[in-house]
C-alpha cells in the first residue's frame, strides 16, 4: 500500500509532518553534515586511515564519497516528506548506506592494517542504522481524506 | 592472504552489509505499513458491523411493535369473549369453550 501525498500537504511545513518522516529527516541531516565535511576535504588523516579500504585500497577520494553521501541524504530527505508507504524508500537508502559505511570503518582494523579507533566510527554508524531500523518499524496512522492533522 | 584478496573480502562485506540493511529496512517498513492497513480494514469492518447492528435494531423494533399490536388485539378478543360469556350466563344459555388461541391471561 503506497499512500499518495499531495505536494501541498507534504511540503506545507519546512519539516516533515509525520513522526516517521521527521526522524528520517533529522538523521539525513546529521549524516549529510558528514558528507559536507568529506566534500569540503575537512577530514583528518585519522579518518582517511580509518577508511583505508576506500582511500588506499580502492583509491576512491573522500570528496566523491561526500557527493554520494549528499545524494543519498537528499533522496532520504525528499522521501521523508512523503507519508507512510513512500518514506520507506528513504529509510531503505539511508539504512543501507549506514550499514555499509559502518562496515567500511570495521573492515580497516579487522582485515587491513587500520587503526583500532576506526571501530568507534563503525559503532556510531551502526547505531544510526539500528535507530533507522527501529524507526522504520513505527506505524504511522493512515490519514483519512478531509481530516486535518 | 594478499592485499587484493583482503580488499575483495572487505568490498564484499561492505556490499553485503549495505544490502542487508536495505532489505531489513524494506521488510520492516512493509510490515509496519501492512499493520496499519490491517487496522484500517478492521475499522471498515467495524463500521459495517455497526450498520448491521443499527439495521437489526430497527427490525427488532418493528417486530416488537407487531407483537404488541397482536397482544392488544388478543386482549380485546379475550375481553369480548368474557363479556359474551357473562351475557350468555346471565341469560342462562350454554357458554361455549373459548378457542385455545384466545386463552391468554
Amino acid at each position: 500500500m503506497i499512500q499518495a501525498t499531495p505536494m501541498r500537504k507534504a511540503f506545507r511545513r519546512p519539516w516533515p509532518s509525520t513522526r516517521r518522516g521527521f526522524k528520517l529527516w533529522l538523521l539525513a541531516i546529521i549524516v549529510g553534515m558528514k558528507g559536507v565535511g568529506y566534500l569540503r576535504g575537512a577530514t583528518s588523516t585519522s579518518t582517511e586511515l580509518a577508511l583505508q579500504l576506500l582511500t588506499e585500497r580502492l583509491h576512491v577520494p573522500l570528496q566523491a564519497c561526500g557527493v554520494l553521501i549528499l545524494a543519498i541524504c537528499g533522496f532520504a530527505m525528499f522521501c521523508s516528506y512523503c507519508h507512510h508507504g513512500r518514506d520507506r524508500y528513504g529509510y531503505m537508502a539511508l539504512t543501507g548506506f549506514c550499514f555499509s559505511w559502518s562496515s567500511c570503518f570495521m573492515v580497516a582494523p579487522l582485515f587491513l592494517d587500520g587503526p583500532g579507533y576506526a571501530l568507534q566510527g563503525a559503532l556510531s554508524y551502526l547505531l544510526i542504522g539500528l535507530f533507522l531500523l527501529f524507526s522504520a518499524a513505527d506505524p504511522e496512522p493512515v490519514q483519512r481524506a478531509g481530516v486535518a492533522r | 592472504m594478499n592485499g587484493a584478496l583482503l580488499t575483495l573480502v572487505g568490498v564484499i562485506i561492505v556490499a553485503a552489509s549495505g544490502l542487508a540493511g536495505t532489505v531489513a529496512a524494506s521488510v520492516i517498513s512493509k510490515r509496519a505499513t501492512d499493520r496499519v492497513q490491517n487496522t484500517e480494514d478492521k475499522k471498515v469492518d467495524l463500521s459495517v458491523l455497526q450498520a448491521s447492528i443499527v439495521d437489526l435494531t430497527g427490525r427488532l423494533g418493528r417486530v416488537e411493535n407487531d407483537l404488541e399490536h397482536e397482544r392488544s388485539q388478543r386482549k380485546l378478543s379475550n375481553a369480548y369473549a368474557r363479556t359474551l360469556a357473562q351475557v350468555l350466563r346471565e341469560h342462562q344459555m350454554e357458554v361455549p369453550a373459548p378457542p385455545p388461541e384466545l386463552d391468554l391471561p
